[in-house]
This record gives C-alpha cells, structure tokens and sequence, in this order.
C-alpha cells in the first residue's frame, strides 16, 4: 500500500510540477528584460572592468587596516565593497543569460572556421555559470577580498623557497582581526 | 473487454490520424520528425491490434505488448527530439538538452535495471521496467523544463503541449503500473485496461490541441549578429571574451 501511495504521490507530484513550470515560463517572458538592460548597461567598458578590479582589490582594505590603522573604518569597506560585489556579480549574470538566450539570426548551419564546436560552447558556458555560482556563494560568506578563482599559487613557495609574496594577500571579513 | 478496446483504440486511431492530417496541412511533418514518426507507429500500431482484436483475439495481448515496449525506446528518441526543439535555436546551450536526456539516463540505468531481475512472473518484471521507465522518462522532461525556466528560454505553445502531454501520460502510467504490479492482474487487471489506455487518449488530446496550429516561438532578446564570423562564431567569440575578463576581475 505504501508503494502504491509513493508512486501515485511522485505522479501527482510530477504532472503539478511540469505544468508550473510550463506555465512560469511563458509567464516571465518580456518582463524583466528591460531590468535587465538598465543592469548590465556598461558592464563590460575599461571604465567598468576597472572599477570591478577596484571592488575586489583588497589594497584599500590593508591600507586602512594596517597603514592608517582604523580596523573599524576598514571592516565597513569591506562590508560595502562586498555589496558592490554582490551586485556587480549579479549584473554579471544577468549579462550572461542575456547573451546566453540570443538566439541565432539564421537557420542552422555547420561550424564556420572559427567557431568552437558545439560540445566546446556548452562546456564553456557550463564552467562560466559554474564560476559565477561560486564567486557569489564566496563573496557572500567570505567577503570580496577572498580568493574567488582557485589557483595553484600556494605550491610556489614550496617549490621556491625565496619566494615572496609582492601583495598583502588575502583577507577574510569574518575574520578581520 | 473486447467492446471497450474497440472503441478505445477508435478513439486513439481518430486522434493519431487527426494529429497526422493536421500536421500534413499545416506543413510542419519534417518540423517535429521524430514524434510524428511516433504517432504513425503508434496509428499503425493501433489499427494492427484492432485487426488482430477482431481476426485473432487470442494473440491480441502478445502483440500489443510486443507494440507497447517497441514505443517505450522510442519515446527517448522523441524526448532528445523535444529538447533540441527547445534549445537548438540558442549556439551556446545547443547541447544542453542532449546533455541532461544522457546524463538522467545513465543514472536512472541503476534504478532500471534491476527491475530486469529479481522478479518471479514475468508480467511483474514487464511492469515494473515500464514504470521505472516512466519514472525515468518524467525525470527528463521534468529536467528540460527547469534547464529551459532557469536560463528563462521561451517554450512556446507546441513544445509545452508536447511536453505535457507525455508527462501526463508518463504519470498516470507511474501510478497505473504501480498498482498494477501491486495488485495482480486478478484484483486491478480491469481497471488496469481502462487506465492505460485512457492515459494515452489524454495525451493524444493534448497534443492535437497543442499542435492544431503551428506557433513559432517569439524569441526575445538580441539577435546575434552575423559580423563575419557566423552566428556560431560569434557566440564562441562573446563566451571567450566573457571567460578572459571574469578571470581578469576575479583572479587575484
């Protein structure tokens, strides 16, 4: 009897969610597009870009922690430049879906000489969301000034062992000192 | 129930021939080839076991099992279908379809496979691998659908219709092969005669609603323009562009 009652239950469950879904989708087709626009407008401009390094650059935060010495002042920054972040990832990915849903302006073809392969394109845009998905999750727990990409880096001075690190390095909000 | 298989399988024969007919006139067969390929197998199905209904009642059930499980590998081939419909149109995740019908697959081949073992008849073994397939099937059409609602890709009327229509008859044969296996062919064999075929009328009318009239999907957003390269190209170009400055921002 429990079987049965599991597998009507998942049928029930299922049909609900396939109509939601089709239905959620035709509804929010045009709405936010004009959002989203205002969002990403001058997003990817040297003026944009920079000031995006800008945001995740912890060279103001040590400053003021550890030259000027105003750990409080120093802690708020962080705190607003992880907002900004936040803010700037999600523009990001707004920017991303948009170029993700254009569709193309003739029928199908084969690859032209300079396009990836089909397989290549999913696997970088899948890595890219991938990415995004992260640094948000990272930016939102950690603070900005955390390493978003995952490098490699820390083998060097192992490897080398007159190796010195030319920045301050890295920051932890929830641990400012 | 000879009386009720007659006029159940009229009933699917009207509405796969209904379905062909239309499609015929609107021009859109070589559109959706796959699931019209589907439907004629299932037409063709149909007015086989009707004829063998009315000449050879007493083979009628192996054939239409034999017929049955022939559609139960097809129906995969018409769900890849589906999902290129959806997202074909778009260079970057033309894949992306394709992707997520393997990967459900390869892992709900764990959850399918054992049901080929471990039985004692082989009517509860049969009964348990359509539901698993079912199961299985529902998952991936379920999956499409977030895919297409998270990157916000437009379904449009036919390809909703399509979808819900399989899901609506995959779910009610989850439930109906579940009671089915549950509860033997003596205490459910009857009403197991009404509900199956009943779910593929319910899907045949869903589908001769949703492809009546050929609705091509108003895409929204910027096209992609051509500028020498071709639209595949171009995306290529937008994605490498985009990896080069999120590593140039985000790597420290």
């Amino acid at each position: 009897m429990t079987t049965i009652l599991i597998y009507a239950g998942l049928a029930i469950l299922l049909l609900l969610l396939a109509l939601l879904l089709v239905q959620r989708n035709q509804e929010d087709q045009a709405s936010e597009w004009e959002a989203m626009e205002e969002l990403t407008q001058g997003l990817w401009d040297e003026s944009g870009l920079r000031i995006a390094e800008r945001i995740f650059d912890s060279a103001d935060f040590l400053w003021l922690r550890d030259e000027v010495e105003f750990p409080q002042l120093a802690r708020a920054l962080a705190r607003s430049r992880q907002q900004m972040a936040l803010q700037w990832l999600k523009a990001l990915r707004c920017s991303f879906d948009e170029m993700i849903r254009s569709p193309e302006s003739l029928p199908l073809e084969g690859n032209s000489p300079s396009a990836l392969p089909s397989w290549k394109l999913l696997w970088l845009t899948l890595r890219i969301r991938l990415l995004l998905t992260y640094s948000t999750v990272i930016v939102k727990h950690f603070g900005p000034y955390h390493r978003l990409i995952p490098s490699l880096s820390w083998v060097r001075p192992i490897l080398e062992p007159g190796y010195k690190k030319d920045r301050y390095g890295t920051a932890d909000l929830g641990n400012p000192s | 129930m000879p009386l009720f298989d007659l006029v159940s399988g009229s009933i699917a024969g009207v509405l796969e021939l209904t379905l062909i007919l239309r499609a015929r006139q609107g021009k859109c067969l070589s559109l959706f080839p796959l699931f019209y390929s589907y439907v004629f197998y299932l037409l063709i199905g149909t007015s086989t076991t009707l004829a063998i209904l009315w000449r050879h009642p007493a083979s009628y059930s192996s054939v239409f099992w034999y017929h049955f499980m022939i559609t139960l590998v097809v129906e995969f081939a018409v769900l890849v279908e589906i999902s290129d419909h959806i997202f074909n149109p778009y260079p970057a995740v033309r894949h992306l379809g394709r992707l997520l019908a393997i990967c459900i697959s390869a892992i709900f081949l764990f959850y399918i496979v054992p049901s080929l073992t471990g039985h004692e008849s082989s009517s509860s073994t049969i009964l348990d691998f359509v539901k698993r397939t079912a199961v299985t099937k529902t998952a991936i059409i379920i999956t499409l659908l977030a895919a297409a609602r998270y990157y916000r890709l437009p379904l449009g009327k036919n390809v909703g219709g399509l979808m819900i229509g399989f899901c609506a008859y995959l779910a009610i044969n989850v439930a109906n092969f579940a009671c089915a296996e549950k509860y033997g062919r003596a205490l459910y064999g009857d009403i197991f005669g009404v509900v199956g075929p009943l779910s593929c009328h319910v899907a045949l009318l869903i589908w001769t609603v949703a492809l009546w009239r050929y609705e091509p999907v108003l895409r929204v957003g910027p096209v992609l323009s051509e500028d020498g390269r071709g639209p595949s190209a171009s995306v290529s170009y937008q994605l490498g562009q985009f990896d080069a400055k999120l590593e140039r921002v985000l790597r420290k």
